[in-house]
């Protein structure tokens, strides 16, 4: 069952499909107002777009890391021998 | 730390990017190698899962800069630049071990979540995504979050890296893979799909649990 409540011009999958542009605010103004219209008038779409956007902020985090001392050792000493 | 280091950090990349054009200054490069070899570790590494390929693929990068600065002008930043060329390095590598054949593998779609009509047949059930800054990021979500991303087909992750985790633009990610833009914009969208669908399930196992 549905839990879509929105009466806008694009359904769901279409939303969905279009998500990359929208969050970086790369539709045309018609195309990205009818997908506002439509977040607010369902819920399912409004939680599926927070995982979205959450997924890739916390697999940023997740990525964020430091070479391993011995391994930037073994950089710096590669590069001392070959940067001439 | 010498006087000489310290000036250095108060330098912008482009400004040591020029002390080692103009003057072969090797304390400006070993500045820059300083302020990105982790984001330039952590594209590699996840690229090719190996901490030993990964320093091969770092030291190759900053030696190709090192020697390629003198025609480096500058229309793109430093860090993009040296992420464009581990990227590059780490795809070769890649593709040596054959690892990428050129045939894409199948990613988590989402065509049968839909009824025809277009709407959710299958609700994305769960909150998580609204409290995603504010969770502690513990070493077992961690841990899925990163072999979620190591799942992720070569040329899938190579966007996600580029574009998310180093934030490179759609051209230069283009471009740096040889393919198109919305080729990449696809692959961006498809990988991110796939990292909602292996949370949405682990965060399914927590609250069953």
């Amino acid at each position: 069952m549905s839990h879509c409540g929105s009466h806008s011009k694009v359904n769901c999958k279409h939303c969905v499909d279009l998500l990359v542009d929208y969050l970086e605010g790369q539709l045309p103004p018609e195309q990205e107002k009818a997908l506002d219209e439509h977040f607010m008038g369902c819920p399912p779409c409004l939680d599926f777009l927070d995982q979205y956007r959450a997924s890739s902020r916390l697999s940023q985090r997740a990525l964020e890391m430091e070479i391993p001392a011995v391994l930037a050792d073994k950089l710096d000493e590669f590069l001392s021998k070959h940067c001439k | 730390m010498s006087t000489d280091a310290a000036v250095k950090l108060l330098h912008s990349d482009d400004e040591l990017v020029a002390r080692i054009r103009d003057e072969q200054d090797r304390a400006s490069f070993e500045e820059l190698v300083r302020r990105h070899r982790n984001r330039v570790f952590a594209l590699a590494l996840r690229m090719v899962k190996n901490e030993e390929e990964a320093l091969e693929i770092v030291q190759e990068t900053f030696l190709s800069a090192w020697r390629k600065l003198p025609e480096f002008r500058g229309e793109a930043q430093f860090g993009s630049w040296v992420h464009r060329i581990a990227a590059n390095f780490a795809l070769m590598k890649l593709r040596h071990q054959k690892v990428v054949d050129g045939v894409e593998e199948p990613l988590e779609s989402l065509d049968g979540k839909f009824r025809p009509d277009g709407h959710w047949d299958v609700y994305p059930t769960g909150m998580w995504g609204r409290r995603a800054d504010d969770l502690a990021l513990d070493a077992e979500l961690r841990n899925r979050l990163i072999a979620a991303v190591e799942k992720l087909p070569d040329t899938y992750r190579a966007v996600f890296m580029l574009r998310d985790f180093d934030g490179l633009s759609y051209d230069e990610i283009a471009e740096t893979l040889q393919t198109t833009i919305p080729a990449v914009k696809s692959r961006l969208h498809r990988a991110r799909l796939a990292l909602r669908a292996d949370l949405a399930a682990y965060f399914e196992e927590k609250e069953g649990a």
